[in-house]
């Protein structure tokens, strides 16, 4: 480009790139404004150079980024629950995912192991250890309801302590146990009922109240 | 000197930084390094489509094109920031990948305008169309009003700034007598406006 001979007034197209990148000068917003009303070609241009807004470049982040489903975070209390007979230990099985009893009142919940990157991000707040495998209980239908959630071991039927369980606003909630729970025969209670209470025996017993989801290693 | 050298390495440092974050695909890392680079995709696809569509920008195209670098960065397993070298200053790389990414999705759409061979015969030298700069400057405001946002492209590069044509044709993807043609039609447009203007004092 020749600098000694350019002319350094402002156009019509540096007045766009002025917009562009926020160094536009309130004449020449004027005279952009101006223009856009008196030409539709005009007016596109002037919204093109419109820099992105703060929800715009959020919604450009999200879509690179994904955050996962999860809002809430809720750290699980501890429970002091006594343990029920050996009779209820569950026989391991084939099958990855089983609804056992599923309750009128509630909707229809399935669970499923999953290793995503909630985990990746659980992992960047040094809460999750490897491995890190998270539990997804998703209701069948969409529903606002937030029901309690225990998780036992089928075999021993010892309840177990989720190191977080998370909540979305569709209510799917992720349940992230301890490495040394991952691996087992896992019974999941979804409903309405005292967490601090309830006894492997009581979650089996029939109730319009919660559903019963069992998962196998 | 010694600072510009300095701040010059720092800027690069903290390049490879934000790059090295990017390329972890984590949100955060991600989110500082699309705020860095979002100003520079977006000047360049601008001025590529500007330079290119006949018909009026839009919005939503020029997001979508930002968006489509942005993937091919962060998303792609050939992703052009594997091939980026930290001795490279960062944003001019960036700026050719998007003028490329921008080529490529107008041609995909058949928006790249094609060298009409006949009209270059016939246009001989388009400097001649517009002879006096000086009046121009006086007239720049007159012009304006009357060209549309690519013309005023044109005519604020390539005939006020005298950018020469190959430059220009590297900067907006144009082949150079794809600018040629344009450079011609827009300096008749502005010599009929300056002879009118004339006509008129």
């Amino acid at each position: 480009m020749n600098k000694q001979n350019a002319i350094r007034s402002r156009t019509g197209a540096s007045a766009l790139e002025a917009l562009a990148d926020g160094s536009i000068t309130d004449e020449e917003r004027v005279w952009l404004e101006k223009r856009a009303a008196s030409s539709k070609e005009w007016a596109d241009a002037v919204e093109a150079h419109r820099p992105p807004t703060e929800a715009e470049k959020e919604s450009q982040i999200e879509a690179l980024f994904p955050q996962p489903p999860a809002v809430n975070v809720i750290p699980f209390p501890r429970r002091r629950i006594q343990i029920a007979g050996a009779a209820l230990a569950m026989a391991a099985s084939v099958a990855v995912v089983v609804s056992l009893d599923y309750r009128q009142s509630l909707p229809q919940y399935s669970v499923s192991r999953q290793f995503d990157n909630v985990c990746s991000e659980l992992k960047t707040m040094k809460s999750a250890a490897e491995p890190c495998t998270q539990f997804v209980v998703r209701p069948n239908t969409s529903t606002s309801s937030r029901p309690e959630v225990l998780v036992f071991d089928t075999a021993s039927g010892r309840p177990l302590n989720p190191m977080h369980v998370t909540r979305s606003d569709s209510g799917v909630i992720s349940i992230f146990l301890v490495p040394e729970d991952v691996d087992k025969d896992l019974l999941f209670v979804v409903g309405e009922f005292n967490p601090d209470a309830m006894t492997l025996a009581e979650a089996r017993s029939p109730s319009n109240d919660w559903s019963v989801l069992t998962i196998s290693k | 000197m010694n600072q510009t050298r300095g701040s010059s390495e720092e800027q690069r440092q903290l390049e490879a930084r934000l790059v090295e974050g990017a390329l972890t695909l984590q949100r955060e890392p991600g989110r500082a390094f699309v705020d860095y680079v979002r100003p520079v995709i977006r000047k360049r696809i601008l001025l590529v489509m500007k330079a290119h569509l006949d018909r009026s920008m839009n919005r939503h195209d020029v997001d979508d094109v930002v968006q489509l670098v942005l993937e091919k960065l962060l998303k792609s397993k050939s992703s052009a920031l594997l091939a980026w070298e930290p001795k490279r200053p960062l944003l001019p790389y960036l700026s050719t990948v998007a003028k490329n990414a921008t080529i490529d999705w107008l041609r995909a759409r058949d928006d790249v305008e094609q060298v009409e061979s006949s009209v270059l015969e016939q246009m001989g030298d388009s400097s001649s169309v517009v002879e006096d700069r000086d009046e121009l400057f006086k007239l720049v405001d007159t012009i304006d009003d009357e060209l549309s946002p690519k013309d005023s492209q044109i005519f604020h590069y390539c005939i006020l700034d005298k950018m020469p044509n190959d430059e220009f044709a590297e900067l907006t993807g144009m082949s150079t007598g794809n600018v040629s043609v344009s450079k011609h039609r827009v300096g008749k447009k502005v010599s009929a406006i300056a002879q009118r203007f004339r006509g008129n004092q």
